[in-house]
């Protein structure tokens, strides 16, 4: 598939993810703060379709609006660790095997050599628990994975014929790499960063699950899991709605990602 | 080539105290008063000041870094804020059973990624195992684990784990959380194995070996296998950080006590020496198992040394 074509699929497919998950938190069926004691627990019928969790809340609602929670937050990280992405990105291609460069890759040797959820966990514990933290912290680690597709397509197109030829003419470094290498290497770089998006989403709902998201009585996919898993065995659709969800927003990505990637991947 | 593995571990050593220093600023540095979170809002200043006396928390940051540096060359991480335990004891503790779960999970990669090499001979298999690649690969693991310890729960005779793996009862319990686990490495490791030995498959060497008349068990595993196993470990090491978040979350949700467990006391309670030592153990472990896999690639292909000498 051509690259442009594939970015506007993108662009769309991401639009429609945020439409939705706007839509669900407006029109629930019922509110899902609602506290009704003596439906705790009540297993899937017509009236809550997912059953109630153990104050007697709605599931259903509660994982809609949770669903539309890890979309936005997910969707930020994407375009903002993208951003990050291509600034360092393009400034370690530029000064390739330089002090920038090795600077660069020993910090993302860092990032990568711990689990990143140790990583988020040590910073979250020093911040304030809620979610525009845990974006913050999301951003700041996963920025490395956009930064390293777009240096391997600087340090690529640095050698390509027509930047000699532009060096020849006499163009200054900067106006070339703003010009012609960035251009170059971050339309690929664009789709394949959204490979990373699958991870996104199930590093939000791991945060949310350690109880470092969004913070109750709001509903996280992450925390409705990991309170769900008490009751395992006497209500089994408590942890399983949001589970399916989480499962059904990864296989589509996934399924739309074979769909509109490049050919040949980058080596990162 | 003694030149080259001396730098790589000087490399992953500049790694190991980059992560110190990492903690070291996070725990040390940042938070304003320890001393003051240690004993609660509501202490008298005067026993606040005689903890920060005996912490060392008045001295120079330059002296506390000494100081810092050479606690973790002992392993004396400190004691815990909650149960004044001795920390590096219980992070040690739950890291066996951690390093236990996984490698339960890669022993059934691995058995898996057999069957993918056999899939090269049977093309019922191949289909298979292409369908379950593309399914496993997006499967979250909160999706696998909870659906499996829902069977686990239900349908399974083992439900229950005595904290530290003496008997065969523990390991059949923790074979569904490995199997969970396994999950995700077992479909990026046999896609890259199957894009690897496809292309191997199709080399000169491989059609010689036919022509003399080798078996296809024979060309497989005597021959194709050890051309793509540099590829699967450089995977492997990559992989191997998110399989420890995995791990945390499948320890969590099938109530195994290891690292994750403390992550979720210590993020409750505010436990900073448990999450430090769990930071640097992990990194520790991170470092070692990178530089491991550094020295077993020209182990595994000879021909890296000769192109290292060039």
């Amino acid at each position: 598939m051509k690259q442009e074509k594939g970015i506007l699929l993108l662009i769309f497919f991401l639009l429609l993810l945020w439409i939705i998950g706007f839509t669900c938190a407006r029109y629930t069926p019922s509110d899902p703060l609602q506290i009704h004691l003596k439906e705790r627990l009540n297993p899937p019928a017509q009236e809550h379709i997912c059953g109630t969790d153990e104050l007697g809340r709605d599931i259903f609602s509660r994982v809609m609006v949770g669903f539309s929670n890890t979309i936005k937050v997910s969707i930020m990280t994407l375009f903002s660790s993208f951003f990050i992405g291509v600034i360092a990105g393009s400034l370690a291609g530029i000064f390739y095997n330089r002090f920038i460069d090795r600077l660069f890759n020993w910090m993302a040797a860092m990032l990568f050599s711990l689990p990143f959820l140790l990583i988020i966990t040590a910073l979250m514990s020093m911040m304030e628990k809620n979610l525009f933290n845990a974006y913050l912290v999301m951003t700041a680690i996963i920025w490395v994975a956009p930064a390293r597709i777009i240096r391997a397509g600087v340090i690529k197109a640095k050698s390509a014929d027509f930047v000699v030829a532009e060096r020849a003419i006499g163009k200054s470094e900067w106006s070339i790499l703003v010009r012609s290498l960035i251009p170059m290497s971050i339309r690929p770089a664009f789709i394949y960063s959204f490979k990373y998006f699958p991870e996104i989403i199930g590093m939000e709902a791991g945060l949310s699950f350690l109880g470092l998201g969004i913070q109750p009585p709001h509903p996280g996919l992450g925390k409705m899991i990991f309170d769900g898993i008490n009751y395992l065995y006497s209500a089994w659709w408590y942890a399983l709605a949001p589970s399916l969800l989480l499962f059904v927003v990864v296989l589509s990505s996934n399924l739309f990602y074979s769909q509109i990637a490049v050919k040949d991947e980058p080596a990162y | 080539m003694i030149s080259y593995l001396l730098k790589r571990f000087a490399y992953y050593l500049s790694i190991f105290l980059g992560i110190i220093f990492f903690s070291f600023i996070l725990f040390h540095v940042i938070p304003s008063d320890p001393a003051r979170t240690i004993l609660g809002p509501n202490a008298e200043q005067a026993q606040v000041d005689q903890l920060r006396q005996k912490l060392g928390l008045d001295k120079p940051m330059s002296v506390q870094l000494g100081r810092y540096l050479k606690n973790i060359l002992s392993f004396d991480f400190g004691h815990s804020y909650i149960d004044d335990r001795n920390v590096f004891h219980e992070v040690e503790n739950r890291f066996k059973i951690t390093l236990s779960l996984i490698a339960i999970s890669m022993t059934i990669v691995f058995v898996y990624l057999f069957l993918v090499i056999l899939s090269f001979i049977s093309p019922l298999l191949q289909r298979c195992t292409d369908l379950l690649d593309f399914l496993m690969s997006s499967l979250p693991v909160f999706f696998s684990a909870v659906i499996i310890a829902i069977a686990v729960l239900y349908f399974s005779p083992v439900t229950s784990f005595s904290g530290n793996i003496t008997s065969l009862n523990d390991l059949l319990y923790l074979i569904p959380p490995a199997f969970v686990l396994g999950l995700y490495p077992m479909a990026i490791l046999a896609g890259i194995l199957k894009k690897e030995m496809s292309s191997v498959l199709k080399s000169p060497y491989i059609t010689a070996g036919k022509s003399w008349g080798f078996s296809d068990i024979t060309i497989l595993f005597r021959y194709a296998l050890r051309n793509t196993l540099i590829p699967i470990l450089s995977a492997l090491s990559n992989i191997l950080p998110m399989l420890l978040t995995g791990a945390f979350i499948v320890e969590i949700i099938f109530s195994i006590p290891g690292i994750g467990s403390i992550l979720i006391k210590s993020i409750m309670n505010q436990d900073f020496p448990m999450l430090e030592c769990t930071v640097i153990v992990n990194g520790a472990f991170f470092v070692l198992v990178n530089l491991a896999f550094e020295y077993l690639y020209p182990l595994v292909d000879a021909r890296l040394v000769k192109e290292r000498k060039q």
